[in-house]
């Protein structure tokens, strides 16, 4: 069964795996864990095997694969521009193309290296790792729950209802747009597709005004919906769904928590999952 | 002044000004309501309806600032002393649009959210949860995303998520403006319930008169931010010239038997519901030895708006459907199998609950939506190969809300917009743009910004940037929701005018009485097929079909199908009409 907020985006998908019944103060965790591991290692086969573990997780949890494409239809562009960005801005190393010819002024930007490129790889990989890992906790726990496993780990309440309402606004906006891209389609509007920077953020005009009217009023409604509900009526708040950590939550949590520790070690004493781009033997 | 403990709201005296306006909202406002009371609010648009319900829940001063003199006590309670969330308790407020006041992921937490914040303890939320959802009907849907349910459920659980918290006093800011029919029928029928069973006070804000008439025990008028009437349902729409003072139109059956006293026919009283209007006019028939023979038939100068249609159809259509569907990403079938011919000139209305798929038809006949099988002929183009840009010089699309398309920062420019895209020279924009702004008259209001004007302009503003591109067709979504009486009047007559002058018109709408009144052609839709296709008395007259898809034809219509026995036909549109056949009647056929 999938669940759709009140803004009619999937924000969960029910299941009967461990991920599903995991107490979701063992889900956070896992979060500050994969994130925890994206920013310590620097290898990109370590960091691949992190990416994997979590990708791993994610079929497990059997949340359907059109979910993995719709969070990454934005992510390979943006990727495929760190991992090139990087190649061309690292500061020394094998020269594989050069696109701008050498200068004083820039040095060694603009020479596509292999060890920018490698750095770019695993630079991606972090981004990677903290993408798939928010959504698959956000796609397995209620928010309800979430809300208040944050606020069992000593979270105020408002902060988190906030962050987790945010999750919702984005999709609330995007079909706003949409009914306000069709209101001026049918004026015989078209997208700017030439043109500068400048004249283009002038031919959205007729979307943006619309859209800020109309963001300012629904919030303003919202918050008057909000208050008459009581919401923010006393610091005292009860919690209708109560969750309670069982001896499954505390064996994982008992484990991400051991292999942490034995991961940093490692790292600060041998060195493992480190990598030195300077220093690459490839050849 | 012994009966306080029965009072649950006082307010004495009261004004209120938005900080930033001249104009005074409310002013000098006193009234009072006792416990288990149901009063409606009425008023036109801008009379400070929604500005009183804001100060009865604390929302007005704490959440929306103003200068406010006088007092209001609620439960004893002085609004001003005492802190928001604590009124929350007392006053349960719901507003129009249920989109904006549910949040949560399930119907259940929706139901607990209310208490939950008041620090309620757990056993007895769950207790609350039951008992509210078992007395709303909506246990077996707990477990549902309201984002899944339908327009009426959605308030249903609005009104529920607020009864958690055990209000003594339900205030609802119309809370049926966005609902099809069926859904409107729900939350009155949930607002008696709750009154009879358990006692709350319940004020609505509304513009439906018939509903209003049948369920409430008093009625208060709003003008100008003033109370201006207060009363049982029978004294208010009993009142001479009702509509020119307050802009409120009665049921039809109070009207008509106003009409029919002017026209020298003695009844004792005004009736407000149907069923007493039955048998008013079934005393009055016996008690004047009316003797009734035969069934009157509507002649054909009764019929002149279905003649507009047969003059056209010797045209070639101007739009041509063949065997439409529309099959959304998902599988969500919305259109099937549809065949339809538009012809130039005709006013069509398509009615229909929400879902039916009216939308997704009209979005093709302008290309926003490209057949999935079949297709749409405009003008002999078939709108496979067209842009919408291209389309939209033929059908022109008003929505519903003109802030989705407003943004220029004068009216010139903003009707200007649509002949620009459209590339035309300089001196065709002018022309035009002249021409539209004489029609609507909108000449003095040129060079204004169109956020700054009121709702009624902008409107007409939103009609105007449409009508410069001088399309054929014009094809209108619900143009009158949310709108009170005269706006919608207003709305309705420009559109009518401009049928009159050459356009095709398509609208879709809830009004019965508009559909009634305007349209030559009234299509009926359920789940994606066409139901009915006639004229409004042709469809009107079919109210057990009508039925099936929860629509129901005109007040004026039912009585006529009610009288039925006693000689009333059965498509009556309008209450001239009614009064015509009456007379008949009487006077022996």
């Amino acid at each position: 069964m999938v669940k759709i907020s009140s803004r009619g985006y999937v924000v969960y998908y029910a299941g009967d795996t461990l991920m599903h019944k995991l107490d979701p103060r063992a889900k956070l965790i896992m979060l500050a864990y994969f994130v925890g591991l994206a920013l310590l290692f620097s290898n990109p086969i370590h960091l691949a095997l992190v990416l994997l573990a979590a990708i791993l997780i994610w079929f497990y949890a059997r949340i359907p694969a059109k979910e993995v494409s719709r969070v990454y239809k934005y992510v390979y562009g943006t990727l495929a521009l760190v991992i090139i960005i990087q190649g061309l801005s690292f500061p020394t190393g094998t020269e594989i193309l050069r696109i701008i010819p050498e200068n004083p002024l820039l040095g060694n930007v603009g020479a596509l290296t292999i060890e920018g490129l490698v750095y770019g790889i695993a630079i991606s990989e972090r981004i990677l790792i903290m993408m798939i890992i928010g959504p698959l906790v956000i796609y397995t726990t209620p928010l309800d729950r979430l809300i208040l496993g944050m606020v069992k780990m000593k979270m105020p309440y408002t902060i988190a209802y906030i962050m987790s309402s945010a999750l919702n606004i984005l999709p609330s906006v995007q079909l706003e747009i949409a009914t306000i891209i069709e209101a001026q389609t049918a004026r015989a509007f078209t997208k700017l597709e030439t043109g500068g920077f400048v004249e283009r953020m002038r031919a959205y005009i007729p979307i943006l005004v619309p859209l800020i009217v109309s963001m300012a009023r629904n919030s303003t409604q919202l918050s008057l919906a909000m208050a008459a509900r009581a919401f923010g009526a006393s610091k005292e708040r009860t919690f209708y769904r109560d969750i309670k950590a069982e001896t499954k939550d505390y064996i994982v949590i008992g484990i991400m928590v051991v292999t942490f520790v034995i991961f940093v070690y490692a790292y600060i004493v041998y060195g493992f999952g480190a990598f030195d781009f300077y220093a690459i033997k490839f050849f | 002044m012994n009966n306080t403990e029965e009072r649950v709201i006082y307010i004495e005296n009261l004004s209120f000004k938005y900080s930033g306006s001249k104009r005074e909202a409310l002013k000098n406002i006193s009234l009072s309501i006792n416990k288990g009371e149901f009063v409606a609010i009425m008023g036109p648009t801008g009379a400070g309806k929604s500005t009183l319900c804001l100060t009865l829940n604390g929302s007005i001063p704490y959440m929306i600032h103003g200068h406010l003199k006088g007092k209001v006590l609620v439960d004893s309670i002085n609004t001003q002393e005492t802190l928001m969330q604590k009124l929350a308790s007392i006053v349960g407020l719901v507003f129009q649009n249920p989109n904006l006041q549910l949040f949560c992921l399930d119907v259940e937490s929706e139901l607990a959210f209310g208490p939950e914040n008041l620090a309620v303890e757990r056993e007895e939320i769950a207790r609350r949860v039951h008992e509210i959802a078992k007395l709303l009907r909506l246990e077996d849907l707990l477990e549902r995303s309201p984002s899944q349910l339908s327009g009426g459920q959605k308030q249903a659980v609005a009104i529920g998520a607020v009864l958690t918290m055990l209000p003594k006093v339900l205030v609802l800011d119309e809370p049926t403006s966005n609902l099809d029919p069926i859904g409107t029928k729900q939350v009155f029928e949930i607002l008696k319930r709750l009154k009879k069973e358990k006692g709350i006070t319940v004020i609505i804000v509304s513009h439906k008169s018939e509903e209003i008439a049948e369920f409430v025990d008093r009625i208060v008028i709003l003008r100008d931010g003033e109370k201006f009437m207060d009363g049982k349902p029978e004294e208010i729409f009993s009142e001479k010239d009702i509509v020119n003072k307050t802009f409120i139109r009665p049921p039809q059956v109070s009207e008509l038997i106003y009409k029919l006293i002017q026209r020298g026919y003695a009844f004792e009283k005004i009736p407000t519901t149907i069923d007493e209007a039955a048998e008013l006019i079934r005393d009055y028939l016996i008690k004047n030895n009316v003797n009734i023979n035969k069934k009157v038939t509507l002649n054909s100068s009764n019929q002149q708006k279905s003649l507009g249609e047969s003059s056209s159809v010797k045209n070639e259509p101007i739009i041509k459907i063949r065997n439409l569907w529309h099959i959304y990403r998902g599988g969500v079938v919305a259109v099937k199998d549809i065949n339809l011919d538009i012809y130039p000139g005709e006013f069509i209305s398509i009615i229909g609950q929400n879902g039916a798929g009216k939308t997704t038809l009209v979005k093709h006949f302008n290309g926003l939506l490209k057949p999935t099988k079949g297709f749409v002929m405009v003008k002999g183009y078939d709108t496979r190969t067209m842009q919408v840009s291209e389309l939209s010089k033929y059908v022109g699309y008003i929505y519903q809300n003109p802030d989705d398309q407003l943004f220029a920062d004068t009216v010139e420019e903003e009707i200007a917009f649509g002949p620009r895209n459209l590339g035309w020279s300089e001196e065709e924009i002018k022309r035009s743009v002249d021409e539209v702004l004489k029609r609507l008259n909108l000449e003095h209001l040129r060079d204004e910004h169109p956020l700054s004007l009121g709702l009624g302009d902008r409107h007409r503003v939103a009609v105007a940037s449409v009508l410069s591109m001088k399309p054929d067709v014009i094809i209108l979504d619900e143009p009158t929701t949310g709108q009170d009486f005269r706006g919608s009047r207003e709305i309705v007559n420009l559109i009518n005018d401009l049928n009159k002058e050459g356009k095709t018109v398509i609208m879709i709408t809830h009004d019965m009485y508009l559909v009634a009144e305007y349209s030559h052609r009234v299509i009926v839709m359920a789940q994606g097929e066409i139901l009915l296709d006639g004229t409004p008395k042709e469809v009107f007259s079919k109210s057990e079909i009508l039925a099936k898809s929860y629509l129901s034809p005109p007040q004026i219509t039912l009585l006529g199908q009610k009288l039925s026995d006693v000689g009333f036909p059965s498509d009556i549109l309008s209450v001239d009409e009614f009064c015509d056949v009456f007379e008949r009647i009487v006077k022996g056929g």
